[in-house]
């Protein structure tokens, strides 16, 4: 069963500059129960995506967001994340769909204790008195294998180390049993022995309660041992689409390929010796103000043909589950996914 | 044990940097926070040493203290032999052509304010190199050109650019001064992953053109892999472990190593993760565990652990490791 | 379809030892224009610009025109707004237009030799005082004595024993806003001195002097300029208000305080002889704050972005 279906999610900005488009006709979907990763580099979007789904953009006249977002909820309804009214969306958030972010320092009001703050979601989701809000609280804590959670309720967020903060976060978006957990690059800040912890622990909750994870991140080995379905993004688009293994294994787009072969670690762990040069994709993105013609990719590709310029490929299916944005990978017969 | 530390090959040369006993510490006299407690090693003119530990490790600051942009509150650091602790600043500011610094931070690194041929030419004019009519402009596209970007870069500001391009500017600048030594303090960092190769390969090319020695800081454990000769890995302000990178990688010695290396997920899901992470925060530098700093967290510790913090010893030849439990190396093969 | 690439080509070599040129950087649109939009998005910064713009083109017409401010034509004192006199005249029947507009000669001279005087000053004694850590408590003493008096009494103080004129109407002034301009700056330097291009520069060998020219006061820019019009703003009023307490310059410079002061007792009767110098003080001083205010707007988010 598939928990989110995202359809031609789009969204632009207009800045000072010009009309940004951050997000173009994005499309995929995270299964109940799974993990599906985000992969992108700086102005690939990934950001800007789970902001959108989670209806947390600025609301003015200059975002334009459109295509849609199809959740299912506990009771089994089907839902338009984009369409729904504000309070409906207030409603799942911190509810059935959470999210925790990169800086758990500035995601954390620091007036408030740290069980304050798991209580107050509990209070308005699930409507708890105090007392209730307040115990539930001190078992989430201990649910995110926080030491001494019971002294750590009344602690202040100033008065936790970084990886004890991402837990307070987690905790918070657990506090609801939520369905969906969307997490926004959650370990980039942390050191890496605490971002193993971090990521076992999300690995535990998730075989529990049979959340789905959106996790979005730029580390590929992370991914690797985390995410069971891949999606990776460039320059607001989805590129390619896979399972986690027949994606590493055999990466079909010039992007997702060079990502890869540019990876130091992935040279030694093939067990091959230490090439002279790593591999390197030329040049750098394009500015989101002046888009190449065509291919977003392009400009650095080394497979690049004449073609390539005149128009953007379309995201088609390759009918093993994947999916890939290049002239070079053919459609299977089934129907393509229109650009 | 300082001589010790010394890389055995070219035992009769002195070392381009030798660190001895470099104690770091920042606040109050009665409860400091201590940055670093006690480092040494040295690094052999041509060698690439990495520095590799997570926060509170301390690398950042010994990054600092090698080219006294910071002082050490207790320790020497010897550049061929001298200590350079104890020379004037002007002294001091003429001997910075000789050893230079690549910062983590591309975008906060360059004056907003300056165009890129006034960051290079003040690092020129700083120590008179590039003098007479045309020779600074020259001399400045020939720097824009080895880091891979053109002359009429020059002139724009540093908002201009991407994060990989400024990270060129500033080796560009390191350059420019004609170094010997370079410190890299995390220069990949900030940087995406398809531009870090191409950084890599930049740094790479330039060690190998201008035979520069090169104090690599980092803590991604696979660029540390590529590009260093011998590895130094660092807790909490204390070395844990020093080994050439093949070894140390194949066969790590100190429980935090084992503990590290198995935490860096590998770009491949048919490479299984190993072991059980590590429980625990890492402590306060404020507050260090006595004896050795790693037990809190050590899957071996015993009680003779917390008595004192161990030495590092040379526990085969050219590999070195503060552990107090020399019987589980015994267990792992040479 | 594609193998993916197994071996690990080398990219083609373009020029110079590194394998990967960087891409043409897309320009960003020309400073100048940009920074005037953002400057005027808001209508009223805008209005304020054009008022201020309108005084300081009469004030330097004025010098130019050859009027005599001080021509008496005593028939036609007290006389109401005609097309023969703009604004009417004063007790004495001058014109009260040429008044206004010489009195801005004076008026906008005092306010900007003070602005330009306590920025000097202030910038001096806050970037020795944030940038070297053992002069801060001494020079920051000196300015909070500085800062501890009052400022109309201060200049009060110093115009009687100094004595009236337009020098040391400036002087006292200065010694008034110095402080607030060397706070601010000393806040500014002790975060410019910490920012990583500053340790770069101390990296590459550059000295100190070079470091407090090139590095450290070109980012201070911002603050200063957003004191400067606040205090170019004070001045016009305070200077107005010493005038009127007649402790200002002497009464016989047309400024628009004095013209305040000297025409008070013939109010009743003519009220536009107090009411439009007075409104060349409200005008000037507001459309002086708002501009400052639009400045401080524009460069706070630009001076975190560049930062």
């Amino acid at each position: 069963m598939k928990r989110l279906e995202v359809r031609h999610l789009s969204t632009s900005f207009d800045t000072d500059e010009g009309r940004v488009q951050a997000v173009a006709d994005v499309s995929f979907a995270i299964r109940a129960g799974k993990t599906t990763a985000i992969v992108g580099e700086s102005g690939s979007g990934k950001s800007v995506t789970s902001l959108t789904l989670m209806r947390l953009l600025p609301r003015t006249a200059a975002t334009q967001v459109s295509g849609e977002a199809l959740f299912v909820d506990r009771a089994g309804a089907t839902l338009d994340l984009l369409s729904l009214p504000e309070p409906r969306m207030r409603a799942l958030r911190g509810n059935e769909v959470a999210m925790i972010f990169q800086e758990p320092m500035t995601s954390l009001n620091p007036v408030f204790s740290v069980g304050e703050q798991i209580a107050e979601s509990l209070r308005l989701h699930k409507h708890l008195d105090r007392a209730a809000a307040r115990a539930e609280a001190l078992r989430m804590l201990e649910l995110v294998e926080i030491p001494a959670a019971a002294q750590r309720l009344d602690e202040y967020p100033h008065q936790l180390s970084g990886g004890m903060r991402q837990r307070v976060m987690i905790a918070l978006a657990m506090a609801c049993d939520p369905t969906l957990l969307i997490a926004d690059e959650p370990t980039t800040a942390l050191d890496v022995t605490i971002q193993a912890q971090i990521l076992a622990l999300m690995r535990r909750l998730q075989t529990e309660t049979g959340m789905s994870i959106l996790f979005i991140t730029h580390n590929l080995g992370v991914v690797a041992h985390h995410a069971d379905d891949v999606a990776v993004m460039y320059a607001g688009r989805i590129v390619e689409a896979a399972p986690v293994r027949p994606l590493f294994a055999a990466p079909r787009h010039p992007y997702t390929q060079g990502l890869l072969a540019c990876l130091p670690g992935k040279a030694h762990a093939a067990g091959q010796p230490r090439p002279k040069r790593l591999f390197a994709i030329r040049g750098q993105v394009s500015s989101p103000l002046a888009p190449p013609p065509g291919c977003a990719f392009e400009p650095r590709c080394d497979q690049a043909e004449a073609r390539c310029t005149q128009a953007m490929p379309p995201l088609v299916e390759t009918g093993d589950e994947r999916q890939a944005r290049c002239i070079h990978v053919p459609a299977a017969e089934a129907a393509t996914k229109a650009a | 044990m300082q001589a010790a530390l010394r890389p055995t090959a070219a035992a009769a040369e002195v070392p381009l940097i030798e660190v001895r006993g470099v104690k770091r510490y920042f606040g109050s006299k009665d409860k400091p926070v201590r940055a670093v407690d006690g480092v040494s090693f040295a690094i052999r003119r041509g060698e690439t040493l990495g520095l590799v530990g997570e926060s509170g490790s301390g690398k950042s600051t010994i990054g600092r203290t090698v080219l006294r942009l910071l002082d050490c509150t207790a320790g020497q650091v010897l550049y061929r032999g001298e200590d350079i602790g104890k020379l004037s600043s002007e002294h001091m500011r003429k001997l910075r052509s000789k050893l230079q610094i690549i910062f983590q931070d591309p975008y906060a690194s360059l004056n907003p304010k300056m165009r890129i041929s006034a960051i290079l030419g003040e690092a020129l004019s700083t120590h008179s190199l590039a003098k007479g009519p045309g020779e600074r402009e020259r001399r400045i596209a020939e720097l824009l050109d080895t880091v891979g970007l053109r002359t009429e870069h020059a002139s724009r500001f540093p908002h201009e650019f991407s994060g990989g391009q400024r990270q060129r500017i500033g080796v560009a600048r390191a350059l420019a001064v004609e170094p010997e030594f370079i410190v890299a303090d995390e220069p990949l960092s900030a940087l995406d992953v398809s531009i870090q190769s191409q950084v890599i390969n930049l740094l790479a090319d330039l060690r190998e053109r201008l035979s520069l020695t090169m104090l690599f800081i980092s803590h991604d454990l696979d660029v540390v892999e590529y590009l260093c000769d011998r590895v130094v890995v660092l807790y909490l302000g204390h070395v844990m472990e020093v080994a050439p990178t093949a070894e140390l990688f194949e066969r790590p010695l100190h429980p935090y190593t084992q503990a590290l290396l198995a935490a860096s997920p590998k770009p491949d899901p048919l490479v299984e993760s190993l072991g059980v992470p590590l429980q625990g925060d890492i402590p306060s530098p404020m507050n260090p565990p006595s004896g050795c700093v790693f037990r809190t967290r050590c899957p071996h510790a015993i009680a003779a652990c917390a008595q004192a913090m161990p030495t590092l010893d040379e526990v085969r030849p050219g590999r070195f490791s503060a552990c107090t439990r020399k019987d589980l190396l015994i267990t792992a093969a040479p | 379809m594609t193998a993916p690439a197994s071996d690990l080509r080398p990219p083609p070599p373009q020029g110079g030892a590194a394998s990967d040129p960087a891409e043409p950087v897309p320009r960003r649109p020309l400073a100048v224009p940009l920074v005037l939009r953002k400057l005027f998005r808001r209508r009223i910064v805008l209005g304020a610009a054009i008022v201020l713009a309108l005084v300081v083109t009469l004030a330097v017409l004025a010098g130019l025109s050859g009027f005599d401010p001080n021509e008496t034509a005593v028939s036609q004192r007290l006389s109401q707004p005609s097309s023969a006199h703009l604004l009417g005249t004063d007790e004495l029947g001058r014109d009260l237009f040429a008044r206004i507009a010489f009195g801005g000669r004076y008026s906008l001279t005092i306010a900007l030799l003070t602005a330009v005087g306590s920025v000097l000053a202030g910038t001096l004694l806050g970037l020795v005082a944030g940038f070297f850590r053992r002069l801060d408590a001494p020079v920051m003493r000196v300015v909070d004595a500085m800062m501890s008096f009052p400022d109309i009494l201060l200049a009060i103080a110093l115009v009687g024993i100094l004595g009236p004129s337009m020098l040391n109407v400036v002087l006292a002034l200065v010694l008034v806003y110095t402080p607030r301009v060397a706070r601010v700056v000393r806040a500014s330097t002790l975060v410019v001195r910490e920012l990583l291009f500053v340790e770069a520069a101390r990296a590459v060998g550059v000295s100190t002097a070079r470091i407090l020219w090139r590095h450290v006061l070109p980012n201070l820019m911002s603050p200063i300029l957003v004191q400067a019009s606040f205090i170019f703003a004070y001045a016009i009023l305070a200077e107005a208000a010493l005038s009127f307490l007649g402790v200002g310059v002497p009464p016989e410079i047309p400024t628009w305080g004095t013209m305040v002061a000297g025409s008070q007792q013939y109010a009743h009767q003519a009220l536009w002889i107090v009411l439009f110098p007075g409104l060349a003080i409200i005008v000037t001083a507001l459309s002086l704050q708002l501009l400052g205010d639009g400045i401080r707007d524009l460069l706070d988010p630009r001076l975190r972005k560049s930062m």
